[in-house]
């Protein structure tokens, strides 16, 4: 599959799909998660990406080469991009429980601001960076589950990182544990899709 | 696990098993790439092993890896040999080291 498929595949995501993502460098990952939010923003929808591999500044300066309007999107209200302190390891500790509650929350008040829908995108860079990989597995199950928030959610693994996690086991384990799985590699990539 | 004929059967036999581990659609979206692309039949792979890790790396990234050495464990399995990671080992590696094991046969 070449990336032109999979940017058209992230672009037609709807409510309550739930992808994992891997990518190999950091321009493929903002092109595939700039054109599914772009997609969502397009129609009406609000967005928000949960960043710690790159800082939220790193991210909006990104996006705006990428050709979004992040300020008028974020004034607003239709964009949020969000640091992962605030959002996913509150004060060095993280719940399941309260981050699906943080996203239960944002849909609603993008519901009650007419917005059509919510796209969301998190970084997983941070469980790893605190070693916090196994709360990270229950936290992806537990919203895997609970994508009766008629949301669209991109989780976004570092191909590199995981595949030196448990001798890869961990990057085997989530492509099992996964219906949809988008890897992007250097010069294409593939989708596991049902 | 039966015994292949060949190396080169049971390296084609556990190339196909551990690209099973992505699915069934991904191993055949592979498959068709570098059939289109890299001019590379499912059979011909372990004759073009060095072709298929650049395609697979091509795709996959990092996860290339892990792919290999499925692959590897599985061929391994298969010949009877002992397996034991190679952290800097491509599957290419994996395969000349089974041959030799094997007594190149």
């Amino acid at each position: 599959m070449e990336k032109d498929e999979i940017l058209q595949f992230v672009k037609q995501m709807k409510p309550r799909d739930h992808v994992i993502m891997f990518h190999s460098n950091r321009e493929d990952k903002h092109q595939v998660l700039f054109t599914y939010l772009k997609a969502g923003l397009d129609q009406g929808e609000a967005a928000a990406y949960v960043a710690s591999e790159e800082t939220p500044d790193e991210i909006r300066q990104a996006m705006r080469r990428f050709g979004i309007d992040v300020d008028g999107l974020e004034r607003r209200g239709a964009l949020r991009v969000i640091d992962y302190r605030d959002w996913y390891i509150v004060e060095g500790k993280f719940s399941a429980t309260e981050t699906i509650d943080r996203w239960k929350k944002l849909y609603e008040d993008a519901v009650a601001k007419r917005f059509k829908g919510l796209r969301i995108t998190g970084e997983t860079a941070c469980f790893f960076d605190k070693r916090m990989v196994k709360e990270l597995v229950e936290y992806d199950k537990a919203l895997h589950r609970v994508l009766e928030i008629p949301m669209a959610a991109i989780c976004v693994y570092d191909s590199g990182v995981v595949a030196n996690e448990r001798g890869g086991e961990l990057y085997l384990d989530l492509i099992k544990a996964h219906s949809t799985v988008i890897i992007v590699g250097p010069e294409g990539g593939v989708v596991k899709s049902h | 696990m039966a015994q292949s004929t060949t190396i080169e059967d049971a390296m084609f036999q556990a190339t196909d098993h551990g690209l099973l581990a992505l699915g069934e659609i991904v191993r055949e979206t592979i498959y068709h790439r570098l059939e289109s692309t890299c001019q590379v039949k499912r059979e011909e792979i372990p004759e073009k092993l060095d072709t298929f890790h650049k395609a697979l790396q091509g795709m996959l990234g990092a996860g290339a890896k892990v792919i290999e050495k499925q692959i590897a464990k599985n061929l391994y399995s298969r010949l009877d040999l002992d397996f034991t990671e190679h952290s800097n080992w491509t599957i290419v590696e994996y395969f000349d080291h089974a041959k030799k094991a094997k007594g190149g046969r």
